[in-house]
């Protein structure tokens, strides 16, 4: 009867192991790429705002699930706030387990998020590389963290009516930090504000550094800076930093800047036709279609300040990343690229205005309603490297501190030199903390 | 027969604790998972570094020393210290209105309700407007223009010397209005009696406040203080962003946008949580002398019938 007992547990352990074993099998596919089938969990941050974007992803996970039989997938939609994102994937990344491709902003946030997220350079082919700008925002290490999204840029919108008015001509509007300021002369002289905007928000001083930090550095410099390694307080940034307090210094801006809201105050006199340029980010494109002015803008892609511009200050404007924690992680992969593929950017770009990073997509349609942007679109076809707005280079306390510092200076409180130093104490003490080097 | 009537008893007692804990339970569990636990957990990571992502490092005292030397967050203390100045305003203020509408002037209902009104606005409401009221172009500098004051205009949001006292005002306006609710609904409850009493002696209005409202009122003034240092901490932070952001620079930084920063924003949450833990304990010395010193003081004003001396 014993033996018969013991016979039977020995049975019963040799199942359960034989069981174990073979559901253990079935969970994984032996290696990182993980399962094939299954449901996707996507985090869009603009899925839930933008009836344009929801209607190209809608067609995009349509085309991805027939050609994936056996996958899913589901879209949630996220607030487009870097700080909720941060805490949803901090959650996240604690518990093992949530989406499998999240949708962040480049550079900043993938190095924040860098220990949660997966390289994919095994899942990128070299033609889907050369196909999208913008990778220098989630590569990091020689690893890349994510697929680019989208180009977000920046350069100044003019009005050529006004620029007449002050006796320039305006098809050959400013392309140095010198003919801006003599353009500034001009128009101050006619009684029009040259630069609109303002910076209580300290948006004005980012986009103004990043626009003439293009102007300031080569491509290589650049470069050093996407890795972190530039200091604050030297050449090339604070060659930049030295041409944008010209521009301050200069009369450029009303005496109203520092204290005018950026949204909306900055742009109402702008489209009110009180003020002749204005500092834009290509997402604000639309204004080109505006009744009342729309037919006078034109665009400024870059500005000479100490070398000739050698890119464009425009990046990914935002990012797909793959969890290190999904277990489906060559899908996402897959996924993050079909969607930045030409023929959806096509889509996003004619219903949505989403200007785009794949060198595939045509502007004809969009050229006929923004005209003024033609500068631009010639520089892109032509092939004119672009690299990330250098005020996205800089962790999200380094940021916070360089702008305010930035702002401090343009109203007179403090000077440059210790400004920067700031913001320099702020990246070593950053740096190795973000870089995983201390 | 003795074992008997033990073992029952036993029986009775673990029956007791049995029904203690099925209907105490999960309540208890709820608050040791929600309330005690974060506490501790919070007291550990104050002692590491952490990103939120990766497994926290013990760094033992490294954050509080770090405190010490950090320029920033000396100067969020200050500036939440310029709020804390104004703590006697924002005590004796509602006091005073609730005194005043006590006395059913002409309209009382209605200056109620006007100071209630901003407790009921969002804090963001309330900032963003003040944007726009003290904006470069907003209708103090047009008014200030319109009547000849125009060297008086200025820009309000970005002047460093004023923005911090700007968004102290704020804090204290937005919730004035609770205070006064409070203190009006304390003095209903005020024995007339005593009033009419100090008619007879002849005091003056100032004196019967001073004489019958303030010390009748002595329980709320003490709660409305505690409520008054506990918001000075951590009530500036929505209204403080939706005006200036903590800026210019760190002109209006307060205490709490600075923890917030460094723990959701600038992936220190350790660090904030040392902050944090500090914080919890100096306001909890601070409302430690307060609640003795007004201990002490309500024994000399009142005799052992709880009557004013």
């Amino acid at each position: 009867m014993q033996r018969s007992i013991k016979r039977v547990l020995a049975l019963a352990a040799a199942t359960v192991i034989t069981v174990s074993l073979a559901a253990c099998s079935q969970g994984s596919s032996g290696s990182d790429d993980g399962e094939s089938t299954g449901k996707l969990v996507v985090w869009d941050l603009l899925v839930g705002s933008d009836p344009n974007w929801k209607a190209v992803m809608d067609d995009v996970d349509a085309q991805f699930e027939e050609a994936h039989p056996g996958v899913e997938i589901d879209r949630v939609a996220q607030p487009a706030d870097p700080t909720v994102i941060k805490q949803l994937m901090q959650a996240a990344a604690q518990s093992k387990s949530g989406p499998d491709l999240i949708m962040i902003w480049a550079w900043g946030d993938v190095l924040t998020l860098k220990p949660s997220l997966t390289p994919i350079d095994q899942y990128i082919s070299d033609e889907e590389r050369d196909s999208l700008n913008g990778w220098e925002g989630v590569t990091f290490d020689d690893q890349t963290y994510g697929v680019p999204i989208g180009l977000q840029g920046l350069g100044i919108t003019y009005n050529k009516q006004l620029f007449e008015q002050a006796g320039l001509d305006p098809d050959s509007p400013p392309d140095s930090v010198d003919t801006l300021i003599d353009s500034c002369d001009a128009l101050n002289a006619a009684g029009i504000t040259p630069i609109g905007g303002g910076n209580k928000e300290g948006y004005l001083s980012g986009w103004t550094y990043s626009t003439l930090f293009a102007g300031s550095a080569t491509a290589d410099q650049a470069a050093a800076l996407a890795d972190y390694n530039t200091p604050l307080n030297e050449a090339p940034v604070s060659d930049a930093i030295g041409g944008v307090m010209d521009l301050v210094d200069a009369g450029c801006f009303s005496p109203d800047m520092p204290a005018t809201p950026w949204y909306p105050d900055g742009f109402e006199d702008f489209q009110a036709g009180k003020t002749a340029m204005q500092f834009t980010i290509y997402s604000q494109f639309g204004y080109m279609q505006d009744p009342t002015i729309g037919q006078y803008l034109g665009f400024i892609p870059s500005l000479e300040n100490t070398v000739t511009p050698e890119f464009l200050p425009a990046g990914a404007m935002n990012v797909w990343a793959v969890t290190d924690f999904s277990p489906r992680k060559k899908l996402a992969a897959e996924l993050a690229l079909f969607q930045e593929q030409a023929q959806f950017q096509q889509e996003r770009l004619d219903k949505g205005g989403y200007f785009p990073n794949n060198k595939g997509v045509t502007f004809d349609d969009f050229l006929s309603l923004n005209p003024g942007v033609a500068p631009l679109i010639d520089l892109l076809q032509d092939g004119t490297p672009t690299f990330l707005p250098a005020h996205n280079m800089q962790d999200a306390k380094t940021n916070d501190i360089f702008q305010s510092q930035i702002e401090l200076a343009m109203l007179g409180q403090t000077t440059i030199e210790d400004a920067l130093q700031q913001a320099e104490d702020s990246r070593l003490d950053q740096r190795p903390i973000l870089m995983g080097t201390e | 027969m003795t074992t008997t009537v033990t073992s029952k008893r036993r029986l009775r007692k673990y029956s007791s604790l049995g029904s203690l804990a099925l209907f105490l339970g999960p309540a208890l569990l709820v608050i040791v998972v929600i309330r005690i636990w974060p506490v501790f957990q919070g007291g550990y990571i104050a002692f590491t570094r952490w990103d939120g992502i990766r497994d926290p490092v013990f760094i033992g005292f490294d954050n509080f020393t770090r405190m010490l030397s950090d320029p920033i967050l000396l100067t969020a203390l200050g500036n939440t210290g310029k709020i804390l100045l104004l703590a006697p305003i924002w005590v004796i203020g509602p006091m005073l209105l609730a005194s005043v509408i006590q006395e059913r002037v002409p309209g009382a209902s209605f200056f109620k309700i006007a100071y209630v009104l901003p407790v009921l606005v969002s804090p963001v409401v309330i900032g963003t407007l003040f944007v726009i009221i003290l904006g470069p172009n907003g209708p103090l500098n047009t008014a200030l223009r319109g009547i000849g004051l125009g060297s008086l205009a200025n820009n309000w949001t970005v002047d460093t010397n004023l923005v911090m006292w700007i968004v102290a005002g704020m804090v204290i306006w937005s919730s004035f209005g609770l205070g006064v609710l409070l203190f009006t609904a304390a003095l209903a409850s005020v024995d007339e009696s005593l009033y009419e009493a100090a008619r007879i002696d002849g005091a003056n209005w100032l004196q019967r406040f001073w004489h019958v409202s303030v010390p009748s009122v002595r329980g709320v003034t003490e709660y409305w203080t505690v409520m008054v240092v506990i918001m000075a901490f951590s009530s500036a932070i929505v209204l403080g962003y939706a005006f200036s952001q903590g800026g210019p620079g760190y002109a209006s930084t307060t205490v709490d946008l600075f923890i917030y920063n460094q723990a959701f924003r600038y992936g220190a949450p350790g660090y904030a949580t040392a902050v944090g833990i500090t914080l919890f304990l100096l306001i909890g010395i601070l409302l430690v002398i307060f609640l003795n010193l007004a201990r002490r003081r309500g024994e000399l004003m009142f005799d052992d019938s709880g009557t004013p001396l």
